[in-house]
């Protein structure tokens, strides 16, 4: 069989398309579900699943290409076990030739059959740190994964992996960044509500901020809502935050959620 | 309060006490840092860890922070589910 995805260089090159359509990770796995579907069709029809397991908990992340995968990689949850999970957990891929005698997941291969596939590989993608992915493959025909095709597969999984961890990365740097943006804002409003009580108690910093905790503590409200109420009873303007973001235009000061 | 000055009993207690709450909430060190920052905590995330390791000691008033931050942070937990009585069920 010819090597349905052609060269290493066109997938990198479409990856590289993915990554820059969109920043968010989530996006990138959706549009990573349709680019294998895609690469590895050909007069056989295959579709594709990428399951995302974030480090330290967290919900997972599943994208597909069509509908049917869906339907597959709920048969796999429900039964908490097959290809996809298989190479999610252990790191090993799992081919499997034909559902229709392979004997390891026979409550999922139903619903596989059921559905008009009859191969299937699960393929783990290295994403570092950022915790586990997982790719899987479904072909309408027996006997598709064949080692050329896996051996593509695995090419297109290194590259794909890369990419996403470099998404992830990206995704958390922003995410950071967000943060410490709107832990300055808070820390503004904190400091405004300090120097309201200095100035209306004739006290140092360290009182006025004790004083703030202490009325925190009682009325079993965060110190920035007290903060917040304080100046509030002071003016009606919210507080603004005077920093720059990297484009040296003027950053929003109001931390979310207020 | 420099480097070389002995801790106190109050010292030692809180700072236990700190970690065994972050430790029993399971609070990690970046996410109590961020939240004592926002609340005007003016020492770096690795003093932090210094401190919660006994390497260094922290002005009270840094300690008070840091013991309030993680405090905001336990009270964000959702609190674990309450059995009910039979007329809080509705039919």
């Amino acid at each position: 069989m010819d090597n349905p995805l052609g060269s290493l260089k066109d997938i990198t090159h479409s990856l590289h398309g993915l990554m820059l359509s969109d920043d968010r990770a989530e996006v990138f796995i959706q549009d990573l579900a349709y680019l294998a579907a895609r690469a590895f069709s050909s007069t056989v029809r295959v579709e594709c699943g990428v399951t995302y397991q974030p480090a330290h908990g967290g919900a997972l992340t599943v994208a597909s290409s069509s509908a049917a995968v869906v339907l597959m990689d709920e048969a796999q949850y429900a039964t908490d076990d097959g290809p996809c999970l298989h190479a999610l957990r252990t790191g090993e891929s799992a081919d499997v030739q034909d559902t229709a005698t392979d004997a390891r997941w026979p409550r999922f291969f139903g619903t596989v059959q059921h559905l008009g596939f009859r191969s299937v590989l699960g393929t783990r993608l290295w994403i570092g740190e950022h915790g586990a992915a997982a790719l899987s493959l479904y072909a309408d025909c027996p006997g598709f994964f064949d080692h050329q095709v896996q051996d593509t597969v695995n090419d297109f999984a290194r590259n794909a992996g890369s990419a996403l961890e470099v998404m992830l990365h990206g995704e958390d740097r922003r995410q950071q960044a967000l943060d410490l943006q709107a832990a300055m804002a808070s820390r503004t409003i904190i400091d405004l509500a300090v120097g309201i009580i200095m100035g209306q108690n004739r006290c140092s910093q360290v009182e006025a901020f004790g004083i703030l905790k202490d009325a925190s503590n009682h009325r079993n409200m965060k110190l920035r809502v007290v903060a917040e109420r304080l100046i509030g009873t002071v003016t009606d303007e919210p507080p603004i935050t005077h920093f720059t973001d990297g484009a040296g235009s003027p950053a929003s000061a109001t931390p979310p959620g207020s | 309060m420099s480097l070389n000055e002995p801790s106190t009993a109050i010292d030692d207690e809180q700072r236990r006490r700190i970690g065994e709450a972050m430790t029993q909430a399971d609070l990690a060190l970046p996410q109590v840092w961020l939240h004592y920052f926002s609340i005007t905590g003016t020492v770096d995330e690795y003093e932090i860890d210094a401190y919660l390791n006994r390497m260094i000691a922290l002005p009270p008033t840094e300690c008070d922070k840091l013991a309030h931050a993680v405090n905001e942070l336990i009270d964000d937990i959702p609190p674990r589910p309450r059995a009910p009585f039979r007329d809080e069920i509705s039919p």
